[in-house]
């Protein structure tokens, strides 16, 4: 089962390359920079980074994921965020020079054999000149975001997802992530 | 210097692990007590009252305390944050059957779980 940005929000990503980050806001965005609606605002554009939830069956039941979506409404969400002085300006100025895609992977084995797989996006990582800007999912199965700076790239600084999946005496469940660049996460779109 | 907790910037104000323990006093809860609700299907577990929206809104309201209460972008309910990113999301409408529903989610262990407010069994 996979449950990641479509083509067309992952082309959207494509006009951060060589913008310049201005700053980050969000209606329900707080200092602690949790919410499930983040904006990115930069000189080439703003794009709203939305968790939601969608409905899945793949583990033998109906289940409630997380989604990773692109909000077209980000000048509306914007407005809301001015309004409430929700706006972030840590790293304004630099350089985006490059966007990556986190992506999750959760295997499930029974009696050793594999069962399912689920892939899904997990956040967006943008590179700047002096370190990362991470925006991912905190869990598996609800709508909410965590905006995470880092000086390297390091997939162990960045928050791990709560999830309901468990072990049982028949099943294994293996966590795994990766990091995408987006040339990487179009073509796999595309296949 | 004046006491209390305000002025935190730490995430959220309170521990979601206490305010947990304290409702497992009282309400039903998993066979290991654990849990919040009796153990249904689909790892979900359930309360059952003669108002389940009612019901809900009252866990919810016990689980906000003094911490605030935001609501999702999407309109598909409210969400309390707590210490080290840990938070209780409530739908007055879940996504899967329509009834109210609760998730409560443990950063500290990356655990999840779900709890359906049910009308009472005739």
């Amino acid at each position: 089962m996979e449950n990641q940005f479509s083509t067309l929000e992952l082309t959207e990503f494509t006009k951060l390359v060589g913008a310049n980050f201005e700053y980050l806001a969000g209606p329900t965005l707080g200092a602690d920079l949790v919410s499930d609606l983040i904006i990115l605002c930069t000189t080439t554009g703003n794009i709203a980074i939305q968790g939601d939830i969608c409905e899945l069956d793949f583990e033998g039941f109906t289940e409630t994921y997380s989604k990773l979506i692109v909000n077209p409404k980000s000048e509306k969400y914007l407005g809301e965020a001015k309004n409430n002085g929700n706006l972030f300006f840590f790293k304004a100025g630099e350089k985006i020079s490059s966007v990556m895609i986190l992506r999750n992977f959760v295997t499930c084995f029974e009696n050793h054999k594999l069962s399912w797989e689920y892939v899904s996006d997990a956040g967006l990582i943008l590179k700047m000149e002096s370190g990362y800007l991470a925006i991912t999912k905190l869990g598996q199965h609800d709508e909410l975001l965590a905006v995470t700076y880092l000086d390297e790239l390091d997939m162990s600084q960045l928050p791990n997802l709560t999830s309901a999946f468990q072990d049982s005496l028949e099943t294994q469940i293996e966590n795994n992530r990766k990091i995408l660049t987006l040339d990487e996460a179009l073509r796999e779109s595309l296949n | 210097m004046g006491g209390g907790r305000g002025g935190s910037l730490t995430k959220g104000a309170d521990d979601l692990r206490e305010i947990h323990s304290k409702l497992l006093k009282e309400y039903s809860t998993s066979a290991d007590g654990k849990r919040l609700g009796v153990t249904g299907k689909n790892r979900t577990q359930h309360i059952y009252s003669e108002n389940p929206a009612k019901e809900a809104k009252s866990m919810f309201k016990k689980f906000s305390g003094n911490n605030q209460v935001k609501k999702l972008a999407s309109g598909k309910g409210f969400y309390v944050l707590f210490k080290g990113n840990s938070r209780v999301n409530y739908r007055p409408i879940s996504n899967s059957d329509g009834s109210p529903s609760i998730d409560i989610h443990f950063a500290d262990t990356d655990t999840t779980y779900k709890i359906h407010f049910l009308p009472n069994k005739q």
